[in-house]
């Protein structure tokens, strides 16, 4: 049972807390991506993450990692006690998403790279005819790295009909808004021109994103699809919302029962 | 050195019905042969290098065994980050042909001169480093990774800077191409890739006797060689088409530092613990905390 949106951020608050971590804004921006993803997507046959005909989910946005530790302990990939251990010595869960982890496919904490090996990754199952789809999260300042732009226009032109893109397109990088330091003035348009097929989504909510995802007949042929996922950086506590600081900002004390405060289940 | 490229992928194909070809959108030419017999894998993925290298580990995690062939200046030079998270660090069975190496491209300039791939991949313990010297070195080289399954670079140097083996061997060791056969001889010049041809003209020309080894294999450097260059030898010289930082001389010197007693060598102990921590958890996980510096000094017999 994939854990709901408000547990896995009350989860992200614990890590972040207790390992003293940043970048809970990043993480909360995709929760219900990859929730939906885990919960409607993702075949993993006998729930191995290893299994060789599995569906291939790459996280190239590595630093919001935190959102699927919850994930892959509800699926009993990584232990409760690596969970608590997040951050600190001895941590067998990387700070930013690596390959190491059940359920984490690639070493994404340097950006850029994760959507070439997803596109990889789709190629290969194209080339041997297999079913596999391969999904790719990447962030929308992750779009300034021009091997990104390698990896789209190599997905586009090849037909990779089995790859879907999702760009978590908070609007924020590391040091402000993606509109004042380095965007595509028509992001969607761009996508088009590389060959993918486009939709835009809430990307809170669950209905639309698993809307988005879904593709019509064969995978292995046609556009690869991307999906734009309007978001909102910090989403669920009112006072990390859209504040930037918080890329960087340590919880204490307060903020941490604060924030808990928020994402408590509603009577 | 070319015309063993082209059979030995052929060879490999035939052998391994999971090996695929993708080129940077280079070699032109060199591929007419396998293209035409392996049309499904053969691949030209463009002028994108750093894609090329993450399509390759992508293939690799999902069934499929590919060789990348570019331009030593591009791989591994441009894109070595690439290299190292996605393909060294997962040790996964990609082999990397760099052609052009060395000062190949001379003519084009300083983008095309690649005088420090072999520094560069030679910083990643898991990668296999190769330079061939003859065509029978680089079918070696080409079989040899694919035997291994470990992610290999291969540096192919100039076409024509070659020399003529007498006995090919199916593994790239180093071995012995001029014996100089005279008792009490103490000196030894020891070359990879073009450098080895020109030792043995050299070593036609001059009347002083010495003899000449080729070593293709950068990396992992047999220990048995080291053994044997130091008990046989007195003066060794190692010549190559590379930057003297880095490159064969440096690894030799490497393993050498480790058997006389002026010089040890102290860095991180660490190549395959992925935990993650603090600094200084991760210094001492390392052997670079000073109570692990202080061990380490007392174990090679630096102190009491």
């Amino acid at each position: 049972m994939i854990p709901s949106a408000s547990a896995i951020r009350r989860r992200i608050l614990e890590m972040s807390f207790f390992g003293q971590s940043v970048h809970v804004p990043s993480a909360f921006s995709i929760v219900e991506i990859v929730r939906v993803l885990h919960d409607k997507y993702l075949r993993y046959p006998e729930n191995d993450p290893n299994s060789k005909s599995r569906d291939f989910f790459v996280l190239s946005k590595g630093h919001g990692v935190m959102a699927l530790y919850p994930i892959l302990e509800s699926r009993g990939w990584i232990s409760s006690d690596d969970v608590k251990n997040y951050f600190q010595d001895g941590s067998s869960l990387p700070g930013l998403s690596e390959a190491i982890t059940p359920g984490c496919e690639v070493n994404s904490g340097s950006l850029g790279h994760g959507l070439s090996v997803a596109a990889g990754l789709a190629w290969a199952a194209k080339l041997t005819d297999t079913d596999q789809r391969v999904f790719c999260l990447i962030g929308d300042g992750e779009l300034n790295e021009g091997s990104i732009w390698e990896a789209l226009m190599f997905a586009g032109f090849h037909g990779l009909g089995n790859f879907a893109v999702i760009i978590d397109q908070n609007g924020f990088q590391a040091m402000g808004e993606t509109s004042d330091i380095l965007a595509v003035a028509d992001l969607s348009g761009a996508l088009e021109s590389f060959g993918f097929k486009v939709r835009t989504v809430d990307g809170h909510s669950e209905q639309e994103i698993e809307e988005s995802l879904h593709t019509e007949g064969q995978v292995s042929s046609g556009k690869p699809l991307a999906v734009i996922a309007r978001t909102t950086k910090g989403k669920g506590v009112s006072f990390i919302e859209n504040e930037n600081r918080w890329h960087y900002t340590r919880l204490d004390q307060s903020t941490f029962h604060s924030a808990l405060k928020e994402l408590e289940p509603k009577a | 050195m070319r015309d063993g490229f082209r059979s030995a992928i052929l060879e490999r194909a035939r052998l391994d019905p999971s090996f695929h070809v993708l080129t940077g959108d280079h070699g032109y030419a060199l591929f007419d042969e396998f293209a035409l017999h392996y049309p499904d894998r053969f691949h030209n993925a463009g002028v994108a290098e750093a894609n090329l290298v993450g399509l390759a580990a992508g293939m690799a995690r999902n069934g499929i065994t590919p060789l990348i062939y570019g331009l030593s200046a591009f791989i591994p030079n441009r894109v070595f980050e690439f290299i190292k998270l996605q393909i060294a660090v997962e040790n996964l069975p990609v082999t990397m042909v760099g052609d052009g190496a060395g000062l190949v491209y001379s003519t084009l300039g300083i983008s095309h001169q690649t005088l420090e791939d072999l520094a560069i991949i030679g910083s990643l313990e898991s990668v296999h480093s190769i330079a061939p010297g003859s065509a029978s070195e680089m079918e070696s080289a080409i079989h040899w990774a694919g035997v291994s399954r470990a992610p290999t670079y291969i540096r192919m140097g100039k076409s024509g800077g070659t020399y003529q083996e007498s006995s090919p061997s199916m593994e790239p060791s180093p071995h012995l191409v001029r014996d100089a056969q005279i008792a009490g001889n103490k000196k030894a010049i020891i070359a990879h890739g073009s450098m080895v041809s020109t030792a043995l003209e050299l070593a036609k020309q001059i009347p002083e006797l010495f003899d000449v080894w080729s070593c293709p294999t950068i990396s992992p450097m047999p220990s048995s060689f080291i053994a044997e260059l130091s008990s046989r030898y007195s003066q060794v010289v190692v010549i190559e088409e590379h930057g003297a930082h880095g490159g064969l001389g440096s690894r030799i010197l490497f393993e050498l530092a480790n058997s006389i007693t002026a010089v040890h060598l102290i860095g991180s102990v660490l190549e395959q613990d992925r935990t993650t921590g603090s600094w200084e958890w991760a210094l001492h996980i390392h052997g670079l905390s000073q109570e692990r510096i202080l061990q380490r000094l007392r174990a090679i017999g630096f102190l009491s």
